[in-house]
C-alpha cells in the first residue's frame, strides 16, 4: 500500500523486506461524489454491524499450489518447492496421469510418482493427487473420439477405472490421503454425461475408502463458481462419496461483484443447508487461466471471509511470503464488499488489521474509511507481500493521510472500526444491498421491451449478452416498433454468422437461484410469420433445478401481427451459469424472429404447469 | 517452453538461414500468432455440463429436424466450437434419457 507524506519511506522499508512491485497501480482522484459513495457504504455497514452478533474469528485458509512436479526438470525441483515452502505453500496438488501410470492395461509404473511425491513429502507438503485423465487405452473405440481428446473422454468399463484407483490409493496409503476424482469436469475436461462423472466419483470413493479408511475424496465442482451444479451435485446420491467440494475461480473480467453472490450464496445455501454440509469443506482448486496475481491475492482473501480450507493456486501465482505474513491473522467481518471499494476486517496480534482493495483505483482520505485511532499505525502501514506501487508520488503528509487503494490489496492498521464492520461472511442480501442498482426483489414483473426507448431493458437484459455464441442479434425497427432480430443462416462453413438464440440474464436481486421456489410466467412478444404456417417458432432453454431445459416449441401465428406467447415454468433455477439465464431459441424456423419485448412475472403456486399459451395482440 | 514460443523461435532461426524453410516456418509462426489471438479472443465459456436434450422431440423444428444426438452435437459444437462424434453423442443422450 501508499501513504501519502510517508511513500519513499515506506518504499524503503518494502524493498528492504526483498518486496518488489508486481504491477502498478492504476490510480484516479475520485470526485466528491465517488468519496459519498465510499462513505455511505461504510456508514451502512456500521449500522447492521451494530446489530449483529460478533462471529467468531476464522484462521487463514492452507495455501497450497498446483504444480504437476513430473513436468518440472529434476534439476529445478528441490529449488522450486523450497520456493514454495518459504511462500508459506502446506500443500501440493497434481495430476496422477493413468496414461502414465498404466501405459497398458494392469502393468503399473510408478517410480515417476514415487520420486515427486517423494520430494515433496521430504520438502515438509503434503500431496493430494488427482486421478485422472483418462487412459487412452480404456476409451471404446466404438465412440470415435479424436485422438488428442481420449483423455477427456471416459473409460468403457468401470471395472479398470476401478482397479486404478484401487492400485493407485494402495501405493500411497500413508503418503496421500486427499484424493481428487478427474479435474473441473466440465464439457472441455470430460467428455460424458454428469452421470457418468458420478458413477466414477462413487466408485473412485468406494475403491479408496475400501484400501484406506482415512483416505478423503474431493469432488471437484463442474463450473466457476456454479451454485445450480454445486447444489445438484451435494443433492444427489453420489454427495456421501466426497468429502470435500473444490471449486474454481473466474478470471473477473473487469468485474470482482459477480463472483462474490455465487461464493456467498455457495457458502451460506449450498455447503450450508443441513449440518451435514456445514461439516464438508470448500476448497479453492484453482482457476480460470489469466487470473492476475493481485486477483488472486484478492480471491485468497475473499477465500478466508468465505470460510474456505484451502486454497491452491498457481504455482507461478504464489509471490513471495504470500501466506506466512498473515499467518497470525484471523477473519473477523467486512467494511465494505465492492464494487469500488473491497475492505475485509481480521484481528491481528497488533491490532485490527483493515485488507482494502480498489478494481477501479481510489485515493481517499483515511478517514473516509473509517476514524483513525493510533496515527502513527495508520502511516506506518504495512505493505501485504508484492509490496507497494512504485508509482506513489511523494506528498507532504496530510493532516488526514490519504490512502491510495489500487487492485493489489493493501493492509491498514491503526483504524477505529470496532462496531462499524459487519461480523462473519457476507450473505446473499449484504451482496446484493452492495450493489449499485435499485432492489427489484419487491417488484412482481420486470421486462425488456424495446419499443420503449427511455428504459427498454428493466432487471432483464439482453444488450450485455451480444458477444456470446449464436447470439449476435441486431436492434431493428419493423412496423413502428424496436425489437430483436435473430440472424440465422444453414450454409455450411457459416456458422458464425448463425445466431438463432437470444439470451437474458435476470436481476439477481429479482430471482437468483432459489430452486424452483417461485413459479415463472415468461411472456413473449414478437412479429407475425408472412410466410405462413408453422414456418416460425421458438422455444426457451433454461437453466432449471436439474440443469439446462427446454419448453416446448411455440409456433408463431401466421401475418403480420404481434403476438404474445406466455410459458409457465415451475422448475427455473436461475443462476447465471455461463453468464445468462435462459435464452430464446429460434433455430428450426425458415424465418428469422423478431422479438419486441419479453416479460417474466413471478406467479402464485397453483398454476396449471409447465406450457405455452398463445394470444394475438394485433 | 511454450508450443508457440518455440514455433516463434524457429521461425526465426529459419529465417536467417534465408530459403523455402523459412517461409514456411514464418507460415508457421503467423498460424500460431492467429491461433493465440483467436483463443484470446472467445469470449469466456464455461459451460459445465452437455444441455439436456432429454426434453426434446427428435426430428420436428424444435431439435432442428435433427435426432437427439446431432442436437446435442449442433449445439455443443456451435457453443464450445468441439464436436462430439456420433458415439459419444449418443452415449450422453441415453445417460439423460435414462435420468429424465
Amino acid at each position: 500500500m501508499a501513504l501519502h507524506g510517508r511513500g519513499e519511506a515506506h518504499r524503503q522499508r518494502a524493498a528492504s523486506a526483498g518486496v518488489k512491485p508486481l504491477l502498478s497501480t492504476r490510480s484516479r482522484k475520485p470526485g466528491p461524489r465517488a468519496r459519498l459513495c465510499v462513505f455511505l457504504i461504510v456508514l451502512s455497514c456500521a449500522v447492521v454491524g451494530a446489530a449483529s452478533s460478533p462471529a467468531p474469528a476464522t484462521a487463514a485458509p492452507l495455501l497450497g499450489a498446483n504444480l504437476d512436479l513430473t513436468r518440472l526438470p529434476e534439476e529445478h525441483r528441490a529449488q522450486e518447492l523450497a520456493r514454495l515452502s518459504a511462500a508459506g505453500v502446506h500443500s501440493i496438488r497434481m495430476p496422477l496421469d493413468w496414461n502414465r501410470v498404466e501405459p497398458q492395461p494392469g502393468r503399473f509404473l510408478w517410480q515417476e510418482y514415487d520420486a515427486v511425491v517423494d520430494a515433496a513429502l521430504g520438502s515438509g507438503f503434503e500431496v493430494v493427487l488427482i486421478l485422472g485423465p483418462c487412459a487412452e487405452w480404456a476409451v471404446d473405440p466404438a465412440w470415435h473420439v479424436p485422438p488428442g481428446e481420449l483423455c477427456c473422454s471416459i473409460p468403457q468399463s468401470l471395472d479398470v477405472w476401478e482397479r486404478y484407483a484401487r492400485a493407485a490409493v494402495s501405493h500411497f496409503k500413508g503418503r496421500v490421503h486427499y484424493w481428487q476424482v478427474r479435474k473441473q469436469p466440465n464439457m472441455r475436461n470430460f467428455r460424458g454425461a454428469h452421470r457418468e462423472y458420478l458413477r466414477l466419483l462413487a466408485a473412485a470413493a468406494r475403491q479408496a475408502r475400501e484400501v484406506d479408511p482415512a483416505a478423503r475424496i474431493i469432488a471437484p465442482e463442474a463450473g466457476y463458481l456454479d451454485d445450480a451444479a454445486a447444489d445438484r451435485l451435494l443433492c444427489s446420491p453420489a454427495r456421501s462419496s466426497c468429502d470435500v467440494l473444490g471449486f474454481y475461480l473466474p478470471a473477473d473480467h473487469g468485474d470482482l461483484s459477480r463472483v462474490l453472490l455465487p461464493w456467498a450464496v455457495l457458502t451460506h445455501e449450498v455447503l450450508g443447508q443441513t449440518q451435514a454440509e456445514r461439516r464438508r469443506s470448500g476448497w479453492v482448486l484453482g482457476g480460470e487461466e489469466g487470473i492476475s496475481p493481485d486477483l488472486w491475492a484478492a480471491y485468497y482473501f475473499l477465500a478466508w471471509a468465505f470460510g474456505v480450507e484451502r486454497c491452491y493456486l498457481p504455482a507461478e501465482a504464489v509471490r513471495g511470503d504470500f501466506a506466512a505474513a498473515f499467518a497470525e491473522l484471523s477473519y473477523r467481518g467486512f467494511l465494505s464488499v465492492g464494487p469500488e471499494l473491497w475492505a475485509l476486517v481480521f484481528d491481528g496480534a497488533t491490532g485490527t488489521v483493515v485488507i482494502a482493495w480498489s478494481p477501479v483505483g481510489l485515493e481517499v482520505p483515511v478517514t473516509d474509511i473509517a476514524p483513525i485511532a493510533d496515527a502513527d499505525l495508520v502511516a506506518e502501514a504495512a505493505p501485504v507481500p508484492g509490496g507497494p506501487s512504485s508509482s506513489a508520488p511523494e506528498k507532504p503528509a496530510p493532516a488526514a493521510p490519504t490512502v491510495r487503494i489500487g487492485a493489489r490489496p493493501v493492509a491498514l492498521r491503526g483504524l477505529a472500526i470496532d462496531g462499524l464492520f459487519r461480523a462473519g461472511a457476507p450473505t446473499r442480501r449484504d451482496v446484493l444491498a452492495a450493489r449499485p442498482r435499485p432492489n427489484l426483489s419487491a417488484l412482481p414483473m420486470i421486462y425488456a421491451d424495446y419499443s420503449m426507448p427511455e428504459r427498454p431493458e428493466f432487471g432483464l437484459s439482453n444488450r450485455s449478452l451480444r458477444q456470446l455464441r449464436g447470439g449476435t442479434i441486431t436492434e431493428e425497427l419493423a412496423q413502428g416498433r424496436s425489437g430483436l432480430r435473430t440472424h440465422m443462416t444453414c450454409r455450411r462453413g457459416d456458422e458464425e454468422l448463425d445466431n438463432p438464440w437470444i439470451y437474458f440474464d435476470v436481476d439477481d436481486g429479482w430471482l437468483y437461484f432459489d430452486r424452483g421456489k417461485n413459479r415463472l410466467a415468461i411472456t413473449v412478444e414478437c412479429q407475425g410469420c408472412p410466410l405462413g404456417p408453422k414456418k416460425l417458432g421458438f422455444n426457451i432453454m433454461y437453466d432449471a433445478v436439474d440443469g439446462y431445459r427446454f419448453t416446448r416449441w411455440q409456433w408463431v401465428d401466421p401475418g403480420y401481427g404481434w403476438h404474445a406467447y406466455r410459458f409457465e415454468l415451475s422448475d427455473v433455477s436461475f443462476a447465471n451459469r455461463d453468464a445468462y439465464d435462459f435464452r430464446i431459441n429460434a433455430k428450426g424456423s425458415k424465418q428469422d424472429a423478431f422479438v419486441t419485448a419479453v416479460t417474466l412475472r413471478k406467479v402464485p403456486c397453483g398454476g396449471d404447469g409447465e406450457g405455452a399459451r398463445g394470444h394475438s395482440t394485433e | 517452453m511454450s508450443p508457440n514460443l518455440l514455433i516463434w523461435q524457429v521461425a526465426c532461426r529459419a529465417t536467417k538461414g534465408g530459403g523455402e524453410m523459412s517461409k514456411i516456418a514464418v507460415l508457421l509462426a503467423v498460424f500460431a500468432l492467429v491461433g493465440m489471438l483467436a483463443a484470446l479472443a472467445a469470449p469466456p465459456a464455461c459451460a459445465a455440463e452437455y444441455h439436456n436434450v432429454a426434453g426434446l422431440e427428435p426430428w420436428p423444428p424444435e431439435s432442428n429436424y435433427m435426432s437427439l444426438a446431432g442436437c446435442l452435437r449442433w449445439m455443443t459444437f456451435r457453443e464450445q466450437g468441439v464436436w462430439l462424434s456420433m458415439g459419444e453423442a449418443k452415449r450422453i443422450v441415453n445417460e439423460q434419457l435414462q435420468q429424465g
